[in-house]
């Protein structure tokens, strides 16, 4: 008898979403989602990550539409933000009900 | 819910952080220092320089900008975070308006001067007031340093009302182990982050 797919036994997981679920970008998403904005240098502090590995996970997020880059002036210096979108921001939150919902009763 | 926990102990993280420069203690504390120094030779004028609060806190915000952003970088905190900053600093400023206005009065009309600053259980009242400020500071700021100033300014008011040798000991000793404690941070602040270079950022 063949063996049933891993999916099909657990359908949530299949729904996980596996741009968030990234370790490296579930810090970077969490981090977004409890602060307005940050900049490249203030991200890399908090998540220790290196300015390539930090550069391509965000490109990713951008890619996806969950985070956005924008620029702007502070006291006349330029700086380049990162935020949440909006639908990144909902994608976070549906990530957080989906694995509170698989861990449920456990 | 853990998540939650998690969600909140990365927001007070990142907001600790970036106030692990110690620059809040040393503004601070020169401000009580400078205080206590007024208080103590030129009695008279000492609420003027209350509204030394103002000059020095946009001196903080230089400083800000120009020692901490260049190394741990820039952020806007959670609307949720910055309310609970505006509500300090409204506290602050109303206590220091009506610090002026006490100095004003008794400046104006000297027998109520001598109640309201000469009575033996003022320097007790303005220790829990003090007190309780740096404990609120600490409690809506998440600081916990703050606590420990409240404690020596409390301690030290009570000293002061028992042993009355100098009366701005309270403001000079708060001020002083804040200096001190806020220039180490800078200095462990300073070592552990130094200045990112712009060709590293630009190549991410």
């Amino acid at each position: 008898m063949p063996e049933e797919p891993v999916d099909a036994k657990f359908p949530i997981i299949d729904d996980i979403d596996r741009v968030i679920h990234e370790p490296a970008r579930l810090v970077i998403m969490s981090h977004l989602y409890v602060l307005d904005r940050a900049d490249f240098l203030f991200l890399k502090q908090q998540t220790g990550m290196t300015w390539g590995n930090l550069s391509s996970h965000i490109t990713k997020l951008e890619n996806a539409g969950y985070v956005e880059v924008i620029k702007k002036f502070v006291d006349r210096k330029p700086y380049t933000l990162i935020q949440l979108t909006q639908s990144g921001r909902q994608a976070f939150e549906q990530y957080q009900r989906q694995m509170r919902h698989m861990f449920e009763g456990i | 819910m853990s998540k939650t926990t998690d969600l909140k102990s990365i927001e007070r993280q990142a907001y600790l952080s970036y106030h692990q420069d110690g620059l809040i203690d040393i503004f601070v504390g020169i401000l009580l220092i400078l205080l206590g120094v007024t208080v103590w030779f030129f009695p008279t004028f000492w609420f003027f320089l209350v509204s030394g609060f103002f000059a020095l806190f946009s001196s903080y915000m230089a400083a800000k900008h120009r020692i901490t952003i260049p190394r741990m970088g820039y952020v806007e905190f959670s609307a949720a975070r910055r309310l609970r900053i505006t509500y300090i600093f409204l506290v602050l400023v109303v206590l220091l308006v009506f610090g002026n206005v006490l100095g004003i009065i008794a400046m104006l009309y000297p027998p109520l001067g001598v109640l309201i600053f000469e009575s033996a259980f003022t320097i007790l009242i303005v220790g829990a007031v003090g007190g309780i400020i740096f404990a609120v500071i600490g409690l809506a700021s998440n600081i916990r340093r703050f606590y420990v100033y409240a404690v020596i300014f409390l301690g030290s008011s009570v000293f002061t009302f028992y042993f009355p040798i100098i009366v701005v000991l309270p403001l000079v000793a708060v001020g002083l182990v804040m200096t001190v404690f806020g220039s180490v941070q800078l200095y462990r602040f300073l070592r552990m982050y130094p200045k990112e270079s712009l060709g590293e950022m630009e190549g991410a």
